[in-house]
């Protein structure tokens, strides 16, 4: 069986490859052509948006690994799917997590105690490295523990400033869930993370002051 | 009417800078090669366009796997109602008898045998070679002019002369059972026209010429081997011998005998 999807210019709206658009009508024959059109052109894209997530040489070595061999499976399915460019960050995204989850079993292996609950006092650790890294930690904690489709709502609209119709095309939900998604995740995200957040009644003064100097 | 989305600037700068884009070079380049291994795969036919077989994807349906199954099923149940027709309870048939007379062989404690071996002219070379289990054979010769010779072999040593070479594949039974197994080729087993109530019959080829082994049923060991020339064809009963080796099993044979340097002519080598 080979891939002999057609995509049409109206199909490929999302799709900003040249090749594809040339012609108004494209048919994707072979193997070579999915690579060359759909996934070389997010090489860049793909490697960054899981580096951003796991922050780790060997995992992200991993969950690219992952994640071609789950888009190269379903090569066919991305390539007649309405935003095929959308369909590939999320499956990134998607080991990507898998790959947060993986690593949270495998903490809790080695460590029992559970860091979720210890705040850290960011103030008085004078380590900007160490700082960094906390925050990263926590972050990452934070999102894995949201559901599924929320975590990758949120990362989808954070890490590409995909739209909403790209995400809802992506997860294959109406917008409107996205949007609640995003917003849910973020309030979790937001409590979650509230210690690394400045203080709701500074932000309040800070944004006052912004709107009376303009 | 979609209320737009309430900013949260704080919470993106943090989320930003947790997942700020700083990717090492290093890392960037152990990623790129993953790519790099994709296309290159693709790049070779074998790997990458499994699908210009789909004959293989075929023929693992399960329907075909179920169809095959039930196939090899019948298939089997049909060799089973043929009885004696039977090609593959034959072929383990002969198989099993096979591995008995080899192993018979193995597990033997002496073995007198008398190798003859016809010449031109109605001459004949004879070797008699007996073999006890401490590992010596005894080879006695009887030349055509009337000399009799014997040479003494142990497990480590091996005659030069090529004259002693007849009696050679009949050194030890292990000698033998190994010929059954390797040289002798897929060996027919049956029943000698002739041959008594008490014996069957193995028919192999080695070297294009025909080898036969009448074996003890009951101790699954032979009686007698012939070979028969390869050009030579059936003239009645006859056919052109081209040696003849008859075998005595787990007969006390004197230790005497197997000392080297008891009685006749002595070969150093």
């Amino acid at each position: 069986m080979r891939a002999a999807a057609s995509l049409n210019e109206e199909q490929t709206g999302q799709f900003d490859g040249a090749h594809l658009h040339a012609s108004g009508e494209t048919r994707v024959t072979d193997d070579r052509t999915i690579y060359d059109e759909l996934i070389a052109p997010m090489q860049n894209k793909m490697i960054r948006a899981i580096w951003r997530i796991v922050r780790n040489p060997d995992l992200a070595e991993d969950t690219l690994q992952d994640a071609l061999a789950v888009i190269w499976k379903k090569r066919l399915q991305v390539c007649i799917h309405p935003n095929p460019r959308a369909l590939i960050l999320k499956m990134c995204l998607d080991a990507a997590y898998d790959s947060l989850r993986r690593l949270q079993r495998e903490q809790r292996r080695t460590d029992s105690s559970s860091l979720d609950g210890i705040s850290v006092p960011l103030a008085d650790n004078s380590d900007r490295e160490f700082e960094e890294k906390e925050l990263e930690q926590r972050v990452q904690r934070a999102i894995r523990r949201l559901p599924r489709k929320r975590a990758l709502a949120i990362m989808m609209r954070l890490i590409d400033e995909k739209s909403f119709e790209s995400i809802a095309q992506a997860l294959d939900c109406s917008e409107v869930t996205v949007r609640i998604h995003v917003s849910k995740g973020r309030a979790q995200l937001r409590k979650w993370l509230s210690p690394f957040l400045p203080d709701p009644g500074r932000r309040l003064i800070h944004e006052k002051a912004t709107d009376s100097r303009a | 009417m979609k209320r737009p989305p309430i900013p949260e600037p704080d919470l993106e700068a943090l989320l930003n800078k947790a997942f700020r884009d700083d990717l090492p070079p290093e890392t960037e380049a152990r990623l790129n090669r993953h790519f790099l291994g994709l296309r290159r795969a693709l790049d070779q036919p074998r790997i990458s366009h499994p699908d210009r077989m789909p004959w293989m994807r075929w023929l693992f349906q399960k329907e075909i796997l179920a169809f095959a199954s039930a196939c090899m099923l019948l298939f089997g149940a049909v060799l089973h109602l043929g009885g004696d027709q039977s090609v593959l309870a034959e072929s383990v048939s002969r198989l099993k008898v096979m591995v008995e007379v080899s192993s018979s062989l193995r597990d033997a404690t002496s073995m007198d045998c008398v190798v003859i071996q016809p010449g031109v002219g109605g001459e004949e070379s004879r070797y008699r070679v007996r073999w006890g289990a401490n590992g010596v054979t005894r080879v006695d010769r009887d030349t055509r002019d009337g000399v009799k010779q014997t040479l003494w072999i142990s497990n480590t040593t091996m005659p030069p002369d090529p004259v002693w070479q007849p009696a050679m594949e009949f050194l030890m039974p292990s000698t033998l059972a190994t010929n059954i197994e390797n040289r002798y080729g897929s060996m027919q087993t049956g029943r000698r026209g002739g041959s008594g109530p008490d014996e069957f019959l193995l028919a192999g080829q080695e070297n294009q010429q025909v080898i036969e082994i009448a074996v003890d049923e009951r101790t699954f060991l032979p009686k007698m081997l012939k070979k028969y020339w390869p050009d030579s064809r059936r003239k009645g009963d006859e056919r052109d011998c081209l040696m003849e080796v008859w075998f005595l099993w787990n007969q006390p044979i004197p230790q005497e005998l197997l000392v080297p340097g008891s009685g006749r002519t002595q070969i150093n080598h």
